[in-house]
């Protein structure tokens, strides 16, 4: 093999193949290759990098120091003759190398958010190890963080045009991991789970050089392909070649999807999971016993002093375990609720001191590990197969989702009540040969979160797409923008929910042509039977000319088969304009 | 329908995008505790305004200049060195005030364990050194308005005074 073509040669240069048979680089930088046509060139950019590491000179801005994890390779593959220097004679570069202490690499996966189904996508860097880092030492460590550089002054759809078409350039930062720690787990209650890799000291060196190279170009950023997750993988495969991780992911990389990636292919050492702030305070509250509960929530509310009669009958370590936890509600909530400081800092502080004058340990333990981590869950992609009958009409089903949860998917490494769906689709074919397409949800998206005595979020959901309306006079397909707001409460594992809902249809073959609908919403999560399900009732009062109600009834319950296979049943009646209908609908649904 | 179909389809690019780039903005929502610890004089409990709004440019501004570390210099004193350097823990602290006041009430906590790692305390000495800044919690912190670099000079006078622990403020 030539060694332009070489695996680790085009990975340096993040070559990959475009449509047409020839390289392109990722890298959309002139800085970047020391040819002129190196971006299209990994034959002409390898030439022209031995020439530029010949040539006379040397100090920080010499290519031997601009790009030393190529100067690396090289070295290793070519004689230099031992003439040339080694990473030493690059001062910025060493004294970075020096300070980043880099022994191994743990890949960082922030999981999702308890109240944002959006960050079910979740985000990935890395953290730089140090040699025998103490257990307590991790938040000290570095990471390598990869994300847009987006103008706060955007609007949003410009934000989303421009994230989509790569209009923003994408940004390493290097910041301690305390300080993503306090944005991930304390400002954004996510969970973050923590893989250290295996890879070897010297990978780890060549890793860093590496970076050190792309640090200052431009890639240009786009959300769904080459995002955060998309620019790890190239990192990794640097460093193993053979890996190929990128080409897994030609047109998009979902966070978890490529945690996966990396888990497959065998470079996860150990894994580590770090609770939430949220998930801290839920545990610790269930923990409680309902009277330091009741305590705990007047303390955090300013309702009863510190030297409350209400604490006296307590122990010691009870008194602990109660006012550390009014004190991480008080900041809960203060952060969630973004009260100012001068609301919550006396009280806060006043919890804190009465802590500290207890000498003994509080008896709360922090949470269990889940049992299924956020990248063992079912996978994205769902196709359904099925059959059912419409009214004593007989049709085969085949729908085809691309991304993410519904709230009746295999539960593993999900939370409940939360629903993220992108572009799902079903088509029907019914026995009296028509072909219909019954529904396509553009986004659709629920959060459901419980409220308890100490964590208070509204639930909602909304979705955009079209679907089958139930007339007297037949089933047309409407377009439809959804949204509702309401509470939830867990009812044993699982969880009640009612919603207020409006939806807004709009069609050229109804009369009138745009209506709008208002109703409740009632559901009930619940798992069990083999998997999970939802029984649903919803009524939708339309407004514009003539004022009539639907309303429709339902069960959707899923049997889990294993990791990527399940058995969905459908039961529904629904109540249409003047008319009234009925569905069952049996399908096996395979996550791909 | 056409013109529906354009709505949606418009929609359709975007949604995904307007839900996944939440993973990036980050900074547009408070941070405190003095940001990306370049917060000298940071203060307690702070993190719902003020200093958080610089945070988003530290996390996105950087990384063109000279900065050896891609974070803005000039921002707030903050110099991108000093994060990784800590100084002896005052540039933790600083950036760690809430969660360090937390786990010093509590004598013991992963925060906590960090500073003493900053500050090279050995591990012999750690357990020593966690129940005396929560006896003395009430002295490094003595009230909610203290800021950064006060807590790290009545923690030293704190340390001086114990036989064991004097030798690392020396």
């Amino acid at each position: 093999m030539r060694l332009h073509d070489d695996p680790t040669w085009l990975a340096l240069g993040h070559y990959r193949r475009t449509p047409f048979g020839d390289w392109a680089s990722d890298a959309d930088d002139p800085a970047f290759f020391l040819a002129e046509t190196g971006q299209h060139d990994p034959d002409a950019e390898l030439s022209a990098t031995l020439l530029a590491y010949f040539a006379p000179g040397d100090g920080d801005e010499h290519p031997r120091c601009r790009f030393p994890a190529r100067y690396h390779w090289l070295k290793s593959r070519l004689d230099f003759g031992g003439s040339l220097s080694s990473d030493h004679d690059c001062k910025a570069f060493s004294e970075w190398t020096e300070t980043l202490k880099a022994h191994s690499v743990s890949l960082i996966f922030p999981a999702s958010y308890l109240n944002s189904p959006s960050s079910m996508f979740g985000h990935t860097f890395l953290r730089l190890d140090r040699e025998n880092q103490d257990e307590n030492a991790r938040l000290l460590a570095h990471t390598i963080n990869y994300a847009a550089d987006v103008n706060v002054a955007d609007n949003e759809l410009f934000y989303a045009y421009r994230g989509l078409f790569g209009g923003y350039p994408g940004v390493i930062s290097v910041q301690p991991f305390y300080e993503k720690v306090k944005e991930y787990s304390d400002f954004e209650n996510r969970d973050i789970w923590e893989y250290s890799l295996n890879l070897s000291p010297a990978e780890t060196a060549q890793l860093i050089r590496h970076v050190w190279e792309i640090r200052p170009i431009r890639f240009d950023y786009y959300f769904i392909g080459e995002n955060c997750s998309y620019r790890i993988l190239s990192l990794l495969d640097v460093v193993r070649p053979a890996l190929a991780l990128r080409e897994k992911f030609p047109y998009r990389s979902i966070p978890s999807d490529t945690v996966r990636a990396i888990v497959d292919a065998g470079l996860v050492e150990h894994v580590d999971y770090r609770p939430s702030a949220a998930a801290v305070l839920n545990e610790h509250t269930r923990q409680l016993t309902s009277d330091q509960r009741r305590v705990a929530r007047q303390l955090a509310d300013g309702k009863i002093a510190l030297d409350s009669a209400a604490l006296r009958p307590m122990s010691a370590a009870e008194q602990a375990a109660t006012l550390e936890t009014a004190y991480e509600s008080l900041r809960y909530r203060s952060l969630a609720d973004k009260l100012p400081r001068e609301r919550v800092a006396g009280l806060s502080y006043k919890l804190l001191l009465a802590r500290s004058r207890i000498d003994d340990v509080s008896p709360l333990k922090p949470p269990e590990r889940p049992a299924t981590r956020d990248d063992e869950g079912h996978k994205p992609w769902r196709a359904d197969l099925g059959f059912g009958f419409f009214d004593h009409t007989a049709f085969g089903s085949f729908r085809l989702r691309s991304a993410y949860h519904d709230l009746t998917d295999p539960l593993a490494g999900y939370r409940l009540g939360a629903q993220i769906k992108f572009l799902d689709a079903s088509v029907r074919y019914y026995e009296d040969e028509r072909f219909r397409v019954e529904a396509v949800d553009v986004i659709n998206i629920a959060s459901l979160t419980p409220r308890t005595e100490f964590i208070q979020p509204l639930s909602w959901s909304v979705g955009l797409g079209a679907r089958r309306k139930l007339l007297e006079t037949g089933r047309p397909l409407v377009g439809y923008l959804d949204g509702g707001v309401g509470l939830s409460y867990s009812i044993g594992d699982g969880m009640i929910f009612g919603l207020v809902n409006g939806t807004l249809e709009v069609s050229e073959s109804v009369r009138p042509n745009v209506d709008i609908g208002l109703g409740p919403r009632i559901g009930w999560l619940y798992r069990g039977l083999g998997g999970q399900g939802l029984l649903d009732f919803r009524i939708d009062c339309y407004i514009v000319e003539d004022e009539y109600c639907t309303g429709g009834l339902r069960l959707d319950h899923t049997v889990n088969l294993g990791k990527d296979y399940a058995l969905n049943l459908r039961l529904g009646r629904d109540r249409g304009e003047r008319t009234y209908a009925s569905e069952f609908l049996l399908s096996v649904r395979r996550y791909f | 329908m056409k013109k529906m179909m354009t709505v949606v389809g418009g929609l359709l690019l975007i949604s995904p995008i307007l839900a996944h780039a939440t993973s990036h903005t980050q900074g547009a929502g408070p941070r405190g505790d003095g940001a990306s610890g370049c917060g000298w004089g940071a203060l307690l409990f702070d993190g719902n305004s003020g200093v958080g709004a610089h945070s988003l440019a530290i996390t996105t501004n950087g990384s063109f200049g000279n900065n050896t570390f891609g974070i803005s210099s000039g921002t707030n004193g903050c110099d991108a060195n000093q994060t990784i350097r800590y100084r002896g823990g005052r540039m933790y602290i600083g950036a760690n005030m809430t969660k360090l006041a937390e786990d010093m009430s509590r004598g013991n906590g992963e925060t906590l364990a960090g500073l003493s790692e900053v500050m090279g305390i050995a591990k012999e000495d750690r357990l020593a050194f966690f129940a005396l800044v929560k006896k003395h919690f009430a002295v490094i912190y003595p009230r909610e308005s203290v800021t950064s670099d006060e807590v790290m000079d009545a923690l030293i006078v704190v340390m001086k005074s114990d036989s064991a622990l004097a030798k690392y403020v020396g």
